[in-house]
This record gives structure tokens, sequence and C-alpha cells, in this order.
């Protein structure tokens, strides 16, 4: 199935969780925020967030700025 | 015999204790090792960052903040910037805790790139909200004392008052609307953006701001980690200044109030 992530389509595999599809695009965990469908989902319940197909994931991280 | 007691003179903002009242921004260095040099040098506690989407498929790690969370000591306050409105800037807030795990935002909502004047109004409803939801609310705001009051009684910990527009380096340009927000604050106030020179800094402490938070000054100075040493003094003296109290301002512009005698300079001095 196909999600779209920061506005890009992925695909992702079928009862994939967020955590799942972190691991597939290489990212590792603590350093980057994740928004489902514009929801912040913790680290702690990535491994637990389903997805589905058509789902919106936005992935932040901290940059430089004053 | 009596031992002099030293108390450290520290600060305090959202229940956490700072000895260090320079704050640093992380933006505009040339490369992470002269930002973490200049962070290390500069004795800041407190330190911002900011957030952005990652570009597509892009890894996780940041190289370039990498060699800044290995300084030990050091608090992250991630800013909003970016934000244009409160629902934006609450977003981010609450990524920005997520990813730091520390309870400081900077809240920083400038909705035209021209200036970068903060919003007042959407400032102020993202404070609210955000103080209710237990962060350490540090607003980047004008130098309005009315709403400096605002920002206090909605919860906010601390007032980031701007000096003038953020990168300008044109210094104190609101001093006096400066000296009425510190007259009257019951919180820290920490002059935010626009301070180029070590005795700007001073001068913010020297009226009685708690701290200033400085970032262009430092990265885009010549020697970046020379002058984040020159910043470090710089609060120290102004901070001892004000501990010690300056002198009263003369009236008068035209008059001077002499330091030596004046009469009696050929005659003998009476017994």
């Amino acid at each position: 199935m196909e999600v779209i992530v920061n506005d890009m389509p992925v695909e992702a595999a079928q009862d994939g969780s967020v955590a799942t599809l972190l691991e597939k695009m290489r990212i590792s965990g603590p350093a980057v925020a994740v928004l489902l469908n514009g929801e912040l989902v913790p680290a702690a319940a990535r491994a637990s967030s389903r997805l589905c197909e058509g789902d919106r994931i936005e992935l932040f991280r901290f940059v430089a700025g004053g | 015999m009596e031992v002099p007691v030293t108390v450290e003179d520290s600060w305090n903002a959202g229940g956490h204790r700072f000895s260090s009242r320079l704050l640093m921004g992380t933006g505009k260095f040339r490369d992470a090792k002269t930002m973490a040099d200049a962070i290390r040098t500069s004795g800041a506690q407190l330190v911002t960052v900011a957030l952005r989407r990652l570009a597509g498929g892009s890894g996780g790690t940041d190289d370039l903040l990498g060699p800044l969370l290995e300084l030990p000591g050091i608090t992250l306050m991630p800013n909003t910037s970016g934000a244009r409105n409160a629902a934006e800037a609450i977003r981010a807030a609450r990524l920005g805790r997520e990813l730091s795990g520390s309870p400081f935002v900077k809240v920083e909502i400038h909705p035209d790139p021209r200036h970068l004047m903060p919003d007042p109004i959407e400032t102020f409803e993202a404070a609210r909200v955000l103080a209710s939801e237990g962060f350490a609310v540090m607003p980047y705001m004008p130098a309005d004392p009315v709403l400096a009051r605002r920002l206090e009684d909605a919860g906010c910990a601390s007032l980031m008052p701007l000096g003038s527009p953020i990168g300008s380096g044109r210094g104190l340009a609101t001093a006096g609307m400066l000296r009425i927000i510190v007259r009257d604050a019951r919180i820290p106030v920490i002059v935010d953006a626009g301070i180029r020179a070590p005795s700007e800094a001073a001068a913010a402490l020297e009226m009685g701001c708690e701290a200033v938070l400085v970032n262009s000054a430092v990265a885009a100075a010549g020697d970046p980690v020379a002058m984040a040493a020159a910043f470090a003094r710089a609060v120290a003296a102004g901070r001892d200044a004000f501990l010690a109290g300056l002198m009263p301002r003369g009236a008068d512009a035209a008059m001077a109030s002499a330091t030596s005698p004046l009469t009696a300079f050929l005659s003998p001095v009476s017994p």
C-alpha cells in the first residue's frame, strides 16, 4: 500500500506500523519526530501505530536556529 | 572568625536554575565544530534549535547538531520559527518537546520575513495554550510592556523582548521600553534579538535584564569562539554592575559634578 511521507509517495507493508516504516526508510528513531495525519506519534507508540492506505506521515528533526 | 559565604548568582526559569546569563542560538555558524566550540566557550546552558521537515527520504541523523548534543550541561530550547500562527507554533512546540525531552520552548511567530517582527496576538495565544500544557514558555515578543504583563499572567516562564530586529545588529533600540518591562516584570526578562556587540549585552544586564540571547553576533563574528568568550565576560560584567548599583544619572546634561576639590588650589589647606 502507499502512504505519503513528507509529500512523497512511499510503499509501505500491509498492516505496517510507523516503526516498521521508519526502519524501512533507515531512519533512526529518537532523532526524528513523527506526525501521523497531523497527530504527534510519541516514540513509545510507533510500534503500535498501524498505517492505512493514503496515511500522511510527516517527519521532523532539529536543525540549527536562533 | 566568620567565613564569607559565596552565594552563587543564579536565575530561575520554569523551575530550572541557571548560572549562565548568556543564552545562545545555533544558527548561521560556518560549521558544527565552530558552533559547538563557541557554545562551550560561552558557558551557555540554554541553547536554541529549530525544527524542519526532513527532506524527502533522507536519513534521520543530524550531523550539525551531533557535536552540540555531546556538550555537557546544555538544555535545549526548541524554537517555533517558521510558524505563521498560534496553531503552527503549538504543533512545533509539541514536536520539539518530543525530540528534546526539554520543557523549554521559544515561541517565535513572525509572519513577515522582511522584518521578522513577532505577531503579538498569535504569540499570546500560543503562549497561553502551551503554558497550560506545562511548557516553560519563553516568548520572543515586541518590547511592549502591556503585552509583557499579559504574557506573564498567561503563565510564561520568561519574557524575551527584542532589542532590534532579528539579525539586524542594531542593538538595544528598544531600551526605553525594555526598562519599563524590567521594572514591572515578576519573571525573568531576556533580551532576544538585535544584539551585535558585547557592550550591548552588558548594557542589557546593567538595566536589570536577567540574561540575553545571542546568535548572529557570535556566529557572524570574525572569530566566533573568541566573540563567545567576549560575550561571556560582558554579561558577567553587566550583571556585576547591576548588583553593585549604578550611580544616579545627572539631571542636566550640561552640568558636571566635580570629583576633585575646585577651590583653594593655590591656598594652604586649612587645618
